[in-house]
């Protein structure tokens, strides 16, 4: 099995990946707030337990004894979330061989369930963290309200427990400065949209995540459904963004994606920033056809992340300072490019 | 004017119900997205703490009712000995207990937050056919309501005979 972010399906497609994370606690512990290190032990090993009695999928990873670069590596893959390495009770991650399935334990809730798939696989993303969920929820009692559903230590995740998300690429609505008015409009359909990296983070690459807002009053299949049904419109808007562009101002479109293969493969030094913003151009360029160059044996998308910051230290099994990484990152591109 | 910010000229008009309230909002575009999209808030400390207490000053000390719905307690959770204070400032719960140590606040504030309090999706399997009947029921209830509202009495009748029975087949598992 391939991780998703090697799969072909996604590089002619506004979808990147879609992501499902379900929360839950275990009804006999408090939650992380009100937990001792010896509750948190506890919850950590039994439930372990029980996602490694119901099968050999999951390798157990001891997160806080993992290298700063390699907790890094987890981050940019959307693996593991900030969250997950603040505080200094006991912690565990299960993840599958794949890397498309992570267990966080202890993060902000005692079990957090997430599956990724490629492109738009969003309905399979959650049958497939449903059934971990079914197969936990044999050994150990979650906390659950016949009025309310699975409970959470954050009301905002009270209910199914669920936050659904594409990982979309929307050049054309970015550049034709469309994209903050839409993503304003489509807030009020109960969906958040924010940068690649969450929350905080300047927006990169024109890519976005977008996931339901709301968990309770909706069933599963509802919430995944609206946000299938928002994300169609968005990627229609970008579509059409990418119309009005290639006959109004082709010329502007074609210069700034021959630019931009023209930097990736002759700069010397770069910013992840700007490698990825000028990445972005490279994907459209192959996407509109404009671009007449060879394409690259990986995907736009898995570039993208191996030239980020923790991807770019582990592959040189070594710490870096900015520059050093800038001069890496440059070089590994040109690599990719000049060829 | 945005009522938010003061600053920028309000382009948006939004309608929110809060605590039960029906609320007008004037804002701006900036504002009106982030009331929109609360994770944009930042946390949840901050619904409580920031737009939230305003509206509630605002709005509910004027509403005409002369009710306050200030989301404020002095409660603890039996379990955990979280304080509703505590649980404000920190925007997290202590422990599944707290869902009803704080039962009405809680009640409110997800109504906010989640516009519902009412759980329609996915039950664990150990709670078997039981909880579907007791969900049954909560929908009956509520149509009953609405029945009686609008004086369709033989509805309501009709709606009573089949929660009784519903609870009764109840009893008997």
């Amino acid at each position: 099995m391939t991780p998703w972010y090697q799969e072909a399906l996604t590089d002619e497609n506004e979808i990147l990946s879609s992501r499902v994370r379900l929360a839950r606690n275990i009804k006999r512990y408090p939650f992380r707030r009100k937990m001792t290190s010896s509750d948190a032990a506890a919850m950590v090993s039994e439930a372990s337990e029980a996602v490694t009695m119901a099968g050999n999928f999951f390798r157990k990873l001891e997160i806080q004894t993992l290298a700063k670069t390699e907790q890094t590596v987890f981050l940019e893959k959307h693996i593991i979330s900030p969250e997950f390495l603040n505080g200094n009770l006991p912690k565990g991650l299960l993840i599958s061989d794949d890397q498309n399935v992570s267990i966080m334990l202890n993060e902000e809730d005692h079990v957090r369930i997430q599956a990724i798939k490629p492109g738009e696989g969003l309905t399979l993303a959650y049958e497939t963290a449903g059934q971990i969920d079914d197969l936990i929820e044999e050994r150990v009692e979650f906390a659950f309200h016949t009025d309310y559903g699975y409970l959470t230590a954050c009301p905002t995740n009270t209910g199914t427990g669920l936050r659904a998300s594409y990982m979309i690429h929307l050049p054309c609505l970015t550049k034709s400065d469309l994209s903050n008015n839409l993503l304003q409009q489509i807030t009020k359909f109960g969906v958040a949209i924010r940068g690649i990296y969450g929350e905080g983070t300047a927006p990169m690459g024109s890519i976005y995540q977008i996931s339901n807002q709301k968990t309770l009053g909706k069933s599963e299949e509802e919430i995944i459904l609206s946000l299938q049904n928002v994300t169609r419109n968005v990627i229609s808007n970008e579509q059409k963004a990418r119309e009005t562009l290639l006959t109004t101002r082709k010329s502007y479109l074609e210069d700034a994606i021959y630019r931009a293969y023209g930097i990736l493969s002759n700069a010397r030094m770069i910013s992840a920033k700007e490698a990825m913003d000028l990445l972005s151009d490279i994907r459209l360029g192959f996407i509109t056809k404009i671009l007449d160059a060879p394409k690259p044996a990986k995907q736009i998308y898995q570039i993208m992340m191996e030239i980020q910051p923790g991807h770019l230290q582990r592959n040189a099994g070594e710490e870096m300072s900015e520059q050093e990484r800038d001069i890496t990152r440059a070089a590994y591109l040109r690599e990719i490019f000049s060829s | 004017m945005c009522e938010k910010c003061n600053t920028k000229p309000a382009s948006v008009h939004m309608q929110q119900f809060l605590g039960g309230q029906k609320v007008e909002l004037h804002l701006c575009q900036d504002c009106a997205f982030k009331i929109e999209n609360p994770e944009m808030l930042g946390s949840l400390e901050n619904i409580f703490k920031g737009f939230l207490d305003q509206l509630n000053t605002k709005y509910f000390n004027n509403a005409g009712t002369g009710k306050v719905q200030q989301v404020r307690s002095t409660k603890v959770c039996s379990r955990c000995n979280m304080t509703f204070d505590k649980f404000k400032t920190g925007g997290r719960l202590g422990c599944d207990v707290c869902y009803q140590s704080f039962a009405k606040e809680v009640e409110v504030l997800l109504k906010n937050v989640q516009g519902s309090t009412r759980h329609e999706g996915k039950y664990p399997r150990r709670m078997g056919a039981g909880i579907l009947s007791k969900r049954q029921v909560s929908e009956l209830r509520s149509q009953l309501k609405s029945a009686i509202e609008i004086e369709n009495f033989e509805e309501a009748a009709r709606l009573r005979d089949e929660i009784r029975a519903l609870e009764s087949t109840e009893v008997t598992q």
